[in-house]
């Protein structure tokens, strides 16, 4: 499985399908209850916040260039460090995308299957991932440009058919439940990006690492500018006051926008590309998860690795009984151990490298300082 | 008291210690040991070895090269003269037609008689492009042989007048000169030219002269001996165009190089002998021009050829099984194609073509998934009709490969996706039809996949009488007698028309294969069985190779991807050749091509 020569594009398609796909179960109305009417606001806010932060990571990767965040982690604190934070990614992104994967199978399960059970959604799901895997990273990142360019595409074409439904005053009052609920408790709606994660892990799979700045900084504001798009299409399109947590907010917006005579109802297409990327992204999960794996324990060879992982993968999104279980443990992830992973922990074995980093050097000329 | 004794003996104890050990070596066998039973080659970048071509001006990558490595070979031939020794002459064509692996490139060396006297010379032709007949009996026949033409003394001068004055005696005299003598005497020719310019005679031996050169002379003689195949010459069958070349290859392979010569028309196109198979030592020929193909691609291609272990060979289309990368996937690997043109196209792109003795069908490597979707004609047409022709090719061959899969996951799983009216109109269509849809669309595609192979395999003239009876009349009882919905009837012949809008043979025959697994996909699970599909089908392709060619380049934003896709670009900007080729000249033409219109004095 050779993952380290891929394209920028490649890359930062890599980092958008993390939040893409969230874009189309849970992430805008998760936004839109937390902070009302305020919620393009927010964010903008968060956006910014998370452009400036990701200006950080590029700024403190700079001595580690073509190193992601385990080989730093090696240089910090050396094999225990490095074990450590590894399998706390491994285990993370197993239980996130398990959870994520089960709240998709339950809303795709009320949207159309109805009569069948979860176990027969999630094993299409796991049967692809099982065989994408077997074939390995390259068709994976390949096939996910594909997915990310078509639910990108999807999006914005949906985010414009609503264009007509929308309503300004809707994002009135400005400041929503309050310039606090906007702007202090209002930053842990940063998880949005939690594309940040692909951001530590793909330095060593550029083929071009100096393109590491590019990737980080387009991806970023692609993913601004789509959550930009979905919050403020679904705000101005329903009222926020409306009970919109039941399924998919977009889907439920589609369905009720009036399209046309002929083309009633096509939210169901775009569905069709939401089950691609999400699909797309179960690869990726389970493909870095390998990756990881072959770092930790130094094994060269993933694919053994890859039917224990699908079957993890599996039996994880079995555990929450119900939608709003799997709704439950996902924020709860993202919430507590997300965002103090993502945008503290992280950050600071960066920052306590770079430190050592100096430190080793301070008597060098000829390295970058 | 007897003792518990939970001593193992040591026998046990070694083979416990030999589980261990085989246990230890099995987990570092499975994790530890990188996969070597599975065959990958991955086309290298040629940039050390990139041919300079003096005599262009444009501004290529090539120019930020170091020119100070000796790998860089500088071409520039366009000042290169005949030498008057003969040996050094036979060199440089020896080199510069490449007649040690070019097989199809004849050097004819003889002794010239003139005047009793003899000169080395030799003769330079390309075997399947000149007149056999007119090169033995007019050309070597009267240089060889002594006749009374030229029997009398090698430098006797020719008298023209005599005059006696005063017993002196005044002769003009016409110094003898070989060259006049040799054109003028030896030569019965039509057209013959003298020429100095090694470019210029190249030229000439390339579209069917030959060359003769003799020693201690500064001058070649162009002989016109044209003598192509050309009564034998048929339009081709499969690859019909409208505008472009209406001749195809035939079952000879020298008539097929001389083709290719044809439209190539450069020395720097190779044309290499091989034979495949122990029993039938079949002959085959690897076509590439030296100075743009991938050495490492020409290489692997060789390789491949020398490597195969088989009795006979008979067809194009078993050599093609025998070399492709994978047999996984049911996709065409190579292109295979019956038109010259379009082989030489592909050649000046940096491709390799093989030609086996015996089959029309030219195989081409490497070849990605556009190749397969465009026509042979694009490059004849302007480049807005060729997209609109591409894209309509895309439209076609998604409809052919999903439509009915698409039908079915519709009907069974997303009705809200039709219109109320046509809901309406599909339930009572169906209303009398006593099979489920899977099974009622599962019947026609069938039958329509058998009408299809009854009409190829059935004498020409009955083919159209069994698409008549089989679309038709057997269509229309089918519905009538309630068997079949009349919409389906409409989805089987709209998947019809689009699977014969795909331009590829084989590629067509894959999704034709892939139609019935997404009939099933859909039918079991709707879009989201369709989607699995999908995606696997992606992975599948991304993951096939060509030749050491990805055969899914995603990349539309490379530099060198620009113009060489799905989309055409305007003729003037196809400056690059396709980067996934990585051929020794990066670049097909001049950064400004419309010269005459942009270049002012």
């Amino acid at each position: 499985m050779n993952v380290n020569k891929i394209s920028s594009i490649e890359a930062i398609a890599l980092i958008l399908i993390l939040t893409i796909n969230r874009l189309s179960i849970s992430l805008p109305q998760d936004i839109i209850l937390s902070c009302g009417s305020s919620s393009i606001l927010n964010v903008i806010y968060i956006s910014i916040v998370a452009i400036i932060f990701t200006l950080i990571i590029i700024k403190l990767f700079k001595r580690f260039l073509g190193q992601d965040i385990i080989d730093v982690s090696n240089f910090l604190g050396g094999k225990t460090l490095k074990n450590i934070i590894g399998v706390f990614l491994i285990l993370y992104i197993l239980s996130i995308s398990s959870f994520l994967l089960r709240y998709f199978a339950e809303t795709l399960k009320i949207l159309y299957y109805f009569d069948s059970p979860v176990i027969y959604i999630l094993l299409f799901f796991i049967i692809v991932c099982i065989i994408s895997n077997i074939f390995g990273g390259h068709s994976i990142i390949k096939t996910n440009l594909i997915a990310c360019i078509i639910m990108f595409v999807g999006l914005i074409i949906s985010f414009l058919s609503v264009t007509p439904n929308m309503t300004i005053q809707r994002s009135l009052p400005i400041l929503g439940y309050g310039a606090e609920q906007t702007f202090f408790y209002g930053l842990t709606n940063l998880i949005a990006f939690n594309g940040l994660l692909i951001l530590y892990l793909v330095p060593p799979m550029l083929s071009n690492k100096s393109d590491f700045k590019k990737v980080a900084i387009i991806s970023i504001v692609l993913t601004a500018i789509l959550i930009i798009f979905a919050v403020g299409s679904i705000l101005l399109g329903f009222s926020f006051s409306t009970q919109i947590d039941k399924i998919s907010s977009l889907y439920m917006l589609l369905s009720n926008n009036v399209f046309g005579k002929y083309l009633q109802h096509p939210e169901s297409l775009f569905s069709f590309t939401w089950i691609l990327s999400f699909m797309s992204y179960i690869n990726i999960a389970c493909m870095i998860c390998i990756q990881l794996m072959k770092k930790v324990t130094n094994i060269k060879n993933g694919k053994p690795l890859v039917i224990p992982i699908a079957i993890i993968i599996f039996f994880l999104a079995l555990i929450p009984k119900n939608l709003v279980y799997a709704h439950s443990f996902e924020d709860t992830l993202y919430k507590f151990i997300g965002i103090p992973v993502l945008f503290i922990i992280l950050p600071l074995i960066l920052i306590f490298a770079n430190r050592k980093y100096e430190k080793i050097h301070k008597n060098d000329y000829d390295v970058p300082k | 008291m007897k003792e518990n004794n939970f001593d193992i003996n040591p026998k046990d104890k070694k083979s416990l210690k030999e589980v261990f050990t085989s246990v230890k070596q099995y987990i570092h066998k499975v994790f530890y040991e990188e996969e070597n039973n599975s065959y990958n080659f991955t086309l290298p970048d040629t940039t050390n070895s990139i041919v300079v071509d003096k005599s262009t001006n444009y501004n290529s990558d090539t120019s930020k090269l170091d020119l100070n490595n000796e790998a860089l070979k500088v071409l520039d031939t366009s000042k290169d003269t005949v030498f008057q020794a003969l040996d050094v002459n036979l060199e440089y064509m020896k080199t510069r037609f490449n007649s040690l692996i070019n097989s199809d490139v004849k050097i004819r060396e003889f002794t010239l008689n003139a005047r009793n006297k003899q000169y080395g010379a030799f003769l330079v032709y390309i075997d399947g492009m000149i007149n056999q007949d007119i090169m033995n009996n007019y050309i070597l026949k009267p240089l060889m042989l002594k006749n009374t033409a030229n029997s009398f003394e090698g430098d006797q001068n020719r008298i023209i007048s005599e005059a006696k004055t005063n017993n002196i005696t005044v002769r003009k005299v016409k110094k003898f000169n070989i060259v006049e003598y040799i054109s003028n005497c030896l030569i019965p020719q039509n057209s013959v030219k003298k020429l100095n310019n090694f470019d210029e005679i190249v030229s000439d031996i390339n579209s069917g002269s030959c060359a003769l050169f003799v020693d201690t002379l500064d001058i070649c003689f162009s002989i016109e001996v044209k003598g192509y195949e050309r009564r034998g010459l048929t339009s081709p069958n499969n690859e019909i165009i409208v505008r472009g070349p209406q001749v195809g290859f035939t079952e000879n392979l020298r008539t097929n190089t001389s083709l290719l010569r044809r439209y190539v028309n450069n020395e720097n196109l190779i044309v290499e002998s091989i034979n495949v198979g122990k029993q039938s030592k079949t002959a085959c020929a690897i076509c590439f021009l030296k100075n743009i193909a991938n050495t490492d691609l020409v290489s692997e291609v060789r390789y491949r050829l020398n490597n195969l272990g088989i009795d006979y060979l008979i067809s194009s289309g078993q050599l093609e099984q025998l070399i492709q990368d994978s047999d996984l996937c049911s996709l065409p690997q190579m292109i295979s194609t019956e038109r010259p043109d379009r082989a030489s196209n592909l050649l000046y792109q940096g491709r390799v073509c093989i030609i086996v003795n015996g089959s029309p069908y030219v195989l081409i490597a490497p070849a990605i998934l556009s190749d397969f979707l465009a026509s042979p004609e694009d490059l004849n047409l302007k480049h807005q009709y060729s997209n609109f022709a591409r894209i309509l090719r895309v439209v076609a061959a998604v409809v052919s490969l999903l439509l009915p899969g698409i039908y079915i996951a519709i009907t069974n799983f997303h009705q809200e996706l039709i219109p109320t009216q046509l809901l309406y109109a599909i339930i009572s269509s169906r209303e009398f039809v006593p099979f489920t849809l899977l099974f009622e669309i599962l019947i026609m595609e069938f039958s329509f996949e058998l009408i299809r192979e009854a009409s190829l395999r059935v004498p020409s003239p009955i083919g159209p009488t069994i698409g008549i009876v089989g679309a038709l009349i057997l269509g229309q009882a089918a519905v009538e007698a309630n068997i079949v919905s009349p919409i389906l009837i409409i989805i089987v012949a709209i998947t019809a028309i689009c699977s014969f809008a795909v331009p590829d043979f084989s590629l067509s025959f894959h999704f034709r294969i892939m139609k019935f697994i997404y009939i099933l996909l859909g039918a079991m699970a709707g879009f989201l069985g369709i989607a699995a599909g999908v995606c696997v089908h992606l992975i599948v392709i991304c993951n096939m190779k060509s030749f050491g060619v990805y055969y899914l380049e995603t990349n539309p934003l490379k530099k060198n991807n620009v113009g060489n896709g799905i989309v055409l670009s305007p003729a003037f900007d196809r400056e690059n050749r396709s980067g996934f080729l990585k051929s020794k000249r990066p670049k097909i033409q001049d950064e400004i091509s419309m010269k005459w219109k942009y270049y002012k004095k």
